[in-house]
């Protein structure tokens, strides 16, 4: 193949001295009809758009857009978790907060936006990144990003021809006249924007970012001062007690006879007749302590036994069924045997002990009587 | 010694650029025939309109100041060729002194903690008394109008000895002195916004309540100065050279600070609203009854939504028409959060606007253009000997 048969020319580049004469030269190929003109300058100078003729640029609608998504997802993302998936009640607002999303909505917008407006502005509207830029292998691409300025046309503008071009770009303040080539691609070449050995030069650095960070964590997160707050005096939870030195750590048993502030120990442990023969509910039946009662029965009784203690609960279908609480025996039962149950459990059901306060205990047996007699009413009964 | 670049504009306070005398005779009238009625009607309710008169001025002279103070310190170059405007314009600041003495007569009309019997009282008042208390709250107001004319004489004097003295250096002595002056500037505007409006409601605290009115302040000295350009441009008195990329730079500034105070506004909001506490909602709770709540959404609307998406395109920057009514429309909005700030600490019962108010945007207008005829005719409307000049005229974005 012939050199001009490997090469296409994509342009043609006029090198000046200063941005004043290339501002002059953008007029000059302007008045002589040329439309794709673009410059390339080692900063940016102001008001070259204006003198290429560039209208306003569109990268301030990419930006509204994202700002815009940004609010809907951030709303959205609030409203989903605080009030639907995970309702959390902050100190009585409601829970679709409006005021308190806008924080993050702000957030998420300067995030959406500026994000969006520097990927556009290089990948969109520049066309970045561009490995096969003609420009690159110019001669003068040194000089270009140095202390030279150069007006730039395109081979697909109407009034570029290859062969007049350099007359027509010519001028007295015009120190080089280049023509852009690039190596036409070979029939086997597949233009790829990104290349295999740059997306395993990405793979690789995200590799070694993540360990070394993971590695920076694990051993060097334990540098003074950075660790200074992990480590206090006082006890964590779970830890043992220390007593005398610091090294010295001892788990402190209680005293034999200890009793926890709020508990008595029951008397009749595995004995529940006798705890029916000789314990007796003394608490008083007001609207108050029945209220507490019900309250307490439904949390922890009502799941198995039902909502009126017949056996037909909620959790019936994965559990064994209990039985009912309106049979003969357990109506004829004192409240001492029921608490006994209460207190120790019995077959399948667990003891409360540790749940249920002790007033609670003898609150939801005054509760399960007004449900026996509720559901076992006699002509007696009917006002 | 250098020679002034631009002669032509040395002396141009010819009456093309001016506003009619007329709007000041005609304003002034409406003005004194509505404030007489209102004195008449209702004493209480005209001081404090008289307050909301004399901060709207007050910060607009110092927006207007820190404006230049700002220009200075960044060694700005665009707003060059802006910037003797907004140096007129703080003349606001000595007009408002006058605009103050109502407020000073009737003080005891206005402020609870005036009251000594009641701060006897009252043990919030009474651990409040020693700052808040008349010969203190009055060696203060002197303090802050001594720091703020201190350094107009030393920002906009030196500006007009230029123009005659064609000296270089007094750009880069006030580019030195602007700093510290903005330091001054924040720590007065914080405690006057402490002294004159919150203290309105005694018992009531925000501690971003300074930065409150400085963020109006900013944006109504942005605006009016906008609004000021845009005018005499329109008219032709300013050099041709000033063009679409000086009024970019003077409408996204606007855009800018309309923003801040927004941002400042709502952070004072949510931060009550999430606590949630009846010492620190009170003072909201005032503004969402008795009718304020539509006022509320009016300013929110007004000061915000609308001057934010009337701005937000590229081209309403350089769009002098569009330029002219938002940053006429800012300046009313700024008027409305002055008056949203004030009138309901004090009036907590009737409705929020009545006729009795009528007078207030006459007043403001007879003022203002009064104190621009005037001040306007005594130096170049550009600093015509700026050593900056010159690259201001050709900036380009």
């Amino acid at each position: 193949m012939s050199e001009q048969e490997r090469f296409e020319i994509v342009g043609a580049m006029a090198l000046y001295g200063n941005p004043d004469e290339l501002a002059e030269g953008i007029l000059k190929a302007r008045e002589g009809g040329f439309t794709r003109l673009d410059t390339v300058t080692p900063y940016p100078v102001h008001g070259i758009d204006r003198l290429l003729g560039n209208g306003p640029s569109r990268l301030g609608y990419m930006a509204a857009a994202a700002g815009l998504t940004a609010t809907v997802v951030a709303k959205t993302a609030q409203w989903w978790v605080s009030a639907v998936d995970y309702p959390l009640n902050i100190g009585g607002n409601p829970l679709f907060a409006l005021p308190a999303f806008v924080p993050v909505t702000f957030e998420l917008m300067v995030l959406f936006a500026s994000l969006t407006t520097v990927i556009g502005m290089l990948a969109v509207f520049n066309g970045l990144p561009s490995y096969g830029n003609a420009l690159l292998k110019s001669r003068f691409i040194r000089d270009l990003t140095c202390n030279r300025y150069a007006l730039v046309i395109d081979a697909r503008d109407p009034k570029f021809h290859a062969d007049r071009i350099e007359a027509d770009l010519s001028g007295p303040a015009v120190q080089a006249v280049e023509l852009l080539r690039r190596e036409r691609p070979s029939v086997f070449y597949k233009e790829r924007v990104l290349s295999v050995s740059f997306l395993v030069l990405i793979l690789g650095v995200a590799i070694f970012a993540s360990a070394a960070t993971r590695l920076a964590f694990r051993y060097g997160g334990e540098i003074a001062p950075y660790n200074f707050m992990k480590h206090q005096t006082r006890l964590a939870a779970q830890q043992p007690a220390r007593v005398g030195t610091a090294t010295q750590s001892v788990v402190l048993a209680a005293p034999e006879g200890t009793i926890a502030r709020g508990f008595l120990p029951y008397p009749y442990p595995g004995r529940p007749e006798e705890a029916g023969a000789n314990l007796v509910n003394t608490l008083p039946v007001t609207a108050a302590t029945l209220g507490r009662g019900r309250d307490r029965y439904t949390v922890f009784c009502q799941p198995c036994h039902g909502r009126l203690a017949d056996g037909r609960g909620t959790l019936t279908a994965a559990f064994p069924k209990a039985p009912t609480l309106h049979s003969k025996k357990v109506r004829e039962w004192g409240d001492g045997r029921i608490y006994a149950t209460l207190t120790e459990g019995q077959n399948l059901m667990p003891s409360w002990e540790s749940q249920v306060s002790r007033d609670d205990r003898w609150l939801i047996i005054h509760y399960l009587r007004v449900l026996q007699r509720s559901q076992n009413a006699s002509e007696q009964d009917l006002p | 010694m250098k020679q002034a670049p631009l002669s032509r504009h040395q002396r141009q306070h010819s009456a093309s650029f001016q506003p009619r005398w007329s709007t000041v005779w005609v304003a002034g009238a409406v003005a004194t025939a509505l404030l007489a009625a209102s004195v008449l009607s209702d004493a209480t309710r005209f001081l404090t309109d008289s307050l909301v008169l004399f901060i709207f001025i007050l910060t607009l002279g110092l927006g207007s100041l820190f404006l230049v103070t700002l220009e200075h310190t960044v060694n700005a170059t665009w707003s060059i060729p802006f910037r003797r405007i907004s140096e007129n314009l703080a003349t606001l600041i000595p007009v408002s002194l006058v605009l103050s003495l109502p407020v000073l007569i009737g003080l005891g009309r206005l402020y609870e903690w005036t009251h000594s019997e009641l701060v006897a009282s009252d043990p919030i008042l009474a651990g409040k008394s020693a700052y808040l208390n008349i010969p203190f709250f009055l060696v203060r107001f002197a303090l802050f109008f001594c720091v703020w004319m201190a350094g107009y004489r030393m920002l906009v004097g030196r500006s007009r000895r230029q123009d005659r003295e064609l000296q270089p250096n007094f750009t880069e002595q006030l580019s030195k002195f602007s700093p510290v002056f903005m330091i001054l500037l924040v720590i007065t505007i914080t405690f006057a916004a402490f002294d004159w409006v919150m203290s309105l409601v005694p018992h009531w605290y925000s501690s971003i309540f300074g930065i409150y009115l400085l963020a109006s302040c900013m944006v109504a000295g942005v605006a009016l100065t906008t609004f000021v350009s845009v005018q005499v441009k329109m008219k032709g008195a300013l050099p041709p050279e000033v063009g679409p990329d000086h009024f970019y730079n003077l409408g996204g500034l606007l855009f800018a600070f309309n923003t801040v105070w927004a941002y400042i506004a709502f952070a004072q909001f949510l931060l009550i609203w999430y606590g949630n506490l009846p010492q620190e909602t009170i003072w909201y709770a005032m503004r969402t009854g008795n009718g304020w709540w539509a006022v509320s959404w009016l300013l929110i609307i007004s000061h915000f939504i609308v001057p934010f998406v009337a701005l937000l395109p590229r081209s309403a920057k350089t769009n002098l028409k569009r330029l002219r009514w938002v940053s006429a429309w800012v300046l009313a909005a700024h008027g409305l959060d002055i008056y949203w700030l004030i009138a309901p600490s004090v009036r907590t019962t009737s409705a929020p606007f009545g006729w009795q108010e009528l007078w207030l945007p006459f007043a403001a207008t007879a003022i203002g253009v009064m104190t621009w005829r005037w001040v306007a005719r005594q130096a170049a409307l550009i600093p015509v000997s700026d050593p900056r000049l010159e690259s201001a005229l050709h900036f380009h974005l």
